[in-house]
């Protein structure tokens, strides 16, 4: 669990946006993994699937009727006081609109390339290149400074 | 921005209860995760079906009068059953007091009454009868008609009629709104 748990945990975080919801995605995440019967032909292989899954089970909750309301970045993770630069960077990002939130996290974070991110996401590699270009765009409006630097 | 998008994220981890309550949750007795049994999902779907089956089987959609001197009704429902026998004067009670007309399909209710030994006294006598269809879906008048007038083809001065609504312009009940189809029908011709 310790691969991947924190991984799954920044995933929840981008899409869902209270406390509950995201351990319900996180437990239903690792279940699923419990008692999935893929075989994984590497740890590549195995990390993908937990990111295609993750998402699926934060799009699924986010469709449903009975999530929770939002709650405030604070109450959604740990943050400490000195931390303000995170906290700035996390809000401009779950500011975005949805869809470009995995692009930012799985470009930025996980170093995944637009084809991989395509693959993963089930997207177009143009429509993943848009997605990372006008998120560039707004993440700089909002955060200043160059885009990948 | 990239290096302060890596910063920010990494340090978000999975908390470490988080991470406890979901190995206690996987690793619980399976009862806590397993998956309702697909034998109580068969059972309770069925519970439902029977619920609701049996709901429908009781409301009656249409009703077939009888009325030759015993004037009686059959209510019938959607499976075309007979949920309600309703007499309509003291000869109509005789006859469904001593004829058990209940859950059968209606044209062989109709076809027990024609056969009933007191209905062929007034056949033999030379009267009338009158055998009315209501119902409020002009397509199932239709049917139900044709197929009481199946019923009837070799009796005696029979005359059959449809009509829309839960009631009649008989003897039987007052005559309802809403469309009305009629079809009239003396034995050997039909018109309508």
């Amino acid at each position: 669990m310790d691969r991947y748990a924190d991984m799954v945990r920044r995933l929840c975080l981008i899409h869902v946006k209270n406390l509950a919801d995201s351990e319900d995605v996180f437990q239903t995440v690792f279940v699923k993994y419990v008692l999935s019967s893929a075989v994984f032909e590497n740890e590549e292989h195995e990390k993908a699937w937990f990111i295609r899954v993750t998402i699926n089970a934060c799009r699924d909750l986010l469709r449903s009727f009975f999530r929770s309301r939002t709650v405030p970045l604070e109450e959604l993770i740990d943050l400490p006081a000195e931390e303000s630069d995170t906290k700035e960077v996390l809000e401009a990002v779950l500011k975005l609109p949805e869809k470009y939130r995995d692009v930012v996290y799985l470009h930025y974070f996980e170093g995944y390339t637009a084809l991989e991110i395509g693959q993963l996401t089930k997207k177009n590699v143009n429509t993943v290149y848009s997605l990372l270009t006008r998120s560039k765009k707004l993440l700089r409006e909002k955060l200043g400074g160059d885009e990948d630097a | 921005m990239r290096n302060r998008i890596q910063s920010a994220f990494a340090g978000v981890h999975a908390e470490a209860a988080l991470k406890e309550r979901t190995i206690e949750m996987i690793y619980a007795p399976a009862k806590r995760r397993r998956r309702a049994d697909p034998l109580i999902w068969a059972v309770a779907c069925l519970v439902l079906l029977l619920g609701l089956g049996s709901g429908l089987f009781f409301i009656p959609v249409s009703a077939i009068g009888i009325e030759i001197n015993p004037a009686l009704r059959l209510k019938i429902n959607c499976f075309d059953i007979v949920v309600g026998v309703e007499a309509i004067n003291k000869d109509g009670k005789r006859i469904i007091e001593e004829t058990d007309l209940m859950f059968s399909e209606y044209s062989k209710a109709i076809d027990t009454l024609l056969a009933d030994p007191r209905m062929q006294e007034y056949f033999a006598q030379g009267k009338d009868m009158e055998i009315y269809v209501e119902c409020d879906d002009e397509q199932r008048c239709k049917q139900m008609l044709k197929r009481v007038e199946g019923c009837v083809g070799n009796e005696g001065n029979v005359a059959c009629h449809a009509g829309s609504g839960t009631g009649h312009g008989h003897s039987a009940g007052k005559q309802s709104g809403g469309q009305h189809c009629k079809h009239h029908r003396h034995r050997g011709g039909s018109e309508g």
